[in-house]
């Protein structure tokens, strides 16, 4: 019993242990503001991948992976930041086989360090009803983060 | 006559290593600008900087059109957009999906190195054909456990020519076991050997692994310069102050080169494995670390730059990204020009708000060229042109 109890509490620990590290590492983001300046039209999709273009070279890899291999899935949309060009990522786009950006948006860094995302690290924001989306910055060691959002992906 | 010569540079770098904090600074200046017009498929090069060079027998400038893998041409006096080759990535004439290096020769030689499938170099005629093929290593681990894997940097020195040689400048291994040759490869053209240089073997007083990981390549990319007249090749590895110069009979001199403004290199206090991506400590060093891009020899001039990233403010990091605005801080850029003694001639400070020559840098008769941000409209690469100010 003793036992069993002990373990409980370990459970209820680490659940409560997650909980928190989960909303300290989720942040909020004006809908209306970032719409406005990402030039991204409201026309669904759950998640949106914010790509520092010129922040860690790993996760430039992985979001152009993403894009190759899910461009075409409504769910998910693109806004970069911290880019040198804007004509580079359309060419790149446009090389890859996608002419239609209409799922594209670009931010300029200062704004993007306004709302509090990384200019080093993809961010992922999730869509809601709110008039304040979610998102958090994708930098776990593990890369678990990416992981789940390409098993969300894949379903 | 060649002791001497190197007695006299070893001299200069004592001299100048151990007095030099001298009053240089401020003597090199932006002298002039130049804009290449792009075409509509072309566009500033990415955060990893492209291969940016002037052609001598043509007088023009060749650009790697990374996204589109093709060459682009522009006139050196005025700027204008002449030609393009592209680059085929399959058949006879494939040089595979990813261009990362191009070194111009002249106008039917054309270096081209890919590094997809395996280490290849792609020797190119004017139209874009290849003509032989080199190469350098395989991409199974396992062949570099005792010797440096075969990376190279970008934009500039990683390649130079030198009579019927190839010779790269590869990246600094990131543990002692793969130190046990230099990170400087020669393959000879003729016979396809390709062998190790056995030195310098660099960072030899450091611990490797209180240095930041490889992605943060900046720590590792060494780069080459050749002086053809004295037949002496430099290497510039980014974690020391001094530099190396190869002779042709293999003998290595150390040379210290005099700078006031670079400061100090910063090493993390533990292993690198045991911090967290996003570590304040960790990315502490990474941006305020300072460390060496590289060596470029001026043939016209007989001059020497040398640039490095200083030393940056740890507290003003620490702070700006407390307040999330750490990406605000523009990175700094030292250049220092060097006599052919050696002798520092000037050097000065300058932001990537001035110009950036992560991107590409290139000497052409009037000097060193480099990058400037974009800042001029998408179809124009603004070009600052560096050197000694005549006040």
């Amino acid at each position: 019993m003793t036992d069993i109890s002990s373990y409980c509490s370990k459970c209820l620990l680490l659940i409560l242990l997650c909980t928190l590290y989960s909303c300290e590492n989720t942040k909020y983001v004006n809908v209306e503001d970032f719409l406005f300046e990402s030039n991204l039209k409201n026309i669904g999709g759950e998640k949106i991948l914010l790509i520092p273009q010129n922040g860690c070279s790993t996760c430039v890899y992985r979001s152009y992976q993403i894009i190759k291999n899910h461009y075409n899935d409504d769910r998910i949309r693109f806004v970069f930041t911290h880019y040198s060009s804007v004509k580079a990522i359309k060419i790149r786009l446009r090389q890859m086989g996608f002419d239609n950006l209409y799922k594209v948006g670009f931010l300029e860094l200062d704004d993007a360090l306004g709302f509090g995302f990384s200019h080093m690290f993809a961010s992922l924001i999730t869509t809601s009803d709110s008039d304040q989306w979610t998102f958090i910055t994708m930098n776990k060691r593990d890369g678990s983060d990416w992981d789940s959002l390409l098993m969300y992906l894949s379903q | 006559m060649r002791l001497l010569f190197v007695i006299i540079l070893q001299l200069y770098g004592i001299v100048h290593t151990v007095n030099g904090q001298g009053s240089k600074q401020g003597l090199v200046k932006v002298l002039k600008e130049k804009d290449l017009r792009l075409d509509f498929e072309t566009a500033y090069p990415s955060y990893f900087g492209t291969t940016i060079q002037y052609c001598s027998d043509t007088d023009e400038i060749i650009y790697l059109n990374q996204i589109t893998q093709s060459l682009k041409f522009f006139d050196y006096k005025t700027g204008q957009f002449k030609r393009s080759l592209k680059l085929r990535m399959e058949g006879p004439n494939g040089v595979g999906p990813e261009v990362s290096y191009v070194h111009y020769h002249n106008k039917d030689s054309l270096f081209v190195k890919s590094g997809k499938r395996t280490f290849d170099i792609f020797l190119l005629d004017g139209k874009g054909e290849v003509v032989n093929s080199f190469n350098y290593g395989g991409f199974e681990y396992s062949e570099y456990l005792n010797k440096p894997i075969p990376y190279t940097a970008r934009q500039f020195g990683a390649m130079v020519i030198d009579k019927g040689d190839i010779i790269l400048a590869l990246e600094v291994p990131d543990n002692k076991k793969q130190m046990t040759k230099a990170p400087v490869l020669k393959i000879n053209m003729r016979t396809l050997e390709v062998k190790y240089f056995s030195s310098p073997i660099p960072y030899q007083g450091l611990n490797v692994n209180h240095i930041p990981d490889r992605r943060n390549f900046e720590f590792y990319s060494s780069r080459l310069t050749l002086n053809r007249k004295m037949e002496r090749l430099f290497i510039n590895f980014p974690l020391e102050k001094e530099l190396y110069m190869l002779s042709s009979d293999n003998t290595v001199t150390r040379i210290g080169l005099e700078t006031g403004l670079m400061g100090d290199f910063k090493f993390l206090e533990k292993d690198r494995g045991s911090y967290d991506q996003g570590d304040l400590a960790l990315s502490d060093v990474i941006f305020n670390s300072a460390w060496y891009y590289g060596i470029i020899y001026n043939q016209y001039n007989d001059l020497y730059y040398r640039i490095g990233r200083p030393e940056g403010d740890s507290g003003l990091y620490r702070r700006k990204k407390s307040e999330g605005n750490a990406g605000k801080i523009p990175y700094k850029y030292v250049i220092s020009i060097y006599d052919s003694s050696f002798k520092l001639l000037g050097e000065d400070v300058f932001t990537t708000k001035d110009f950036i020559v992560h991107r590409g840098a290139f000497v052409a008769p009037d000097g060193l060229w480099v990058l400037q941000p974009n800042t001029k409209g998408e179809d124009i690469l603004g070009l600052a042109l560096i050197g000694l100010s005549d006040d």
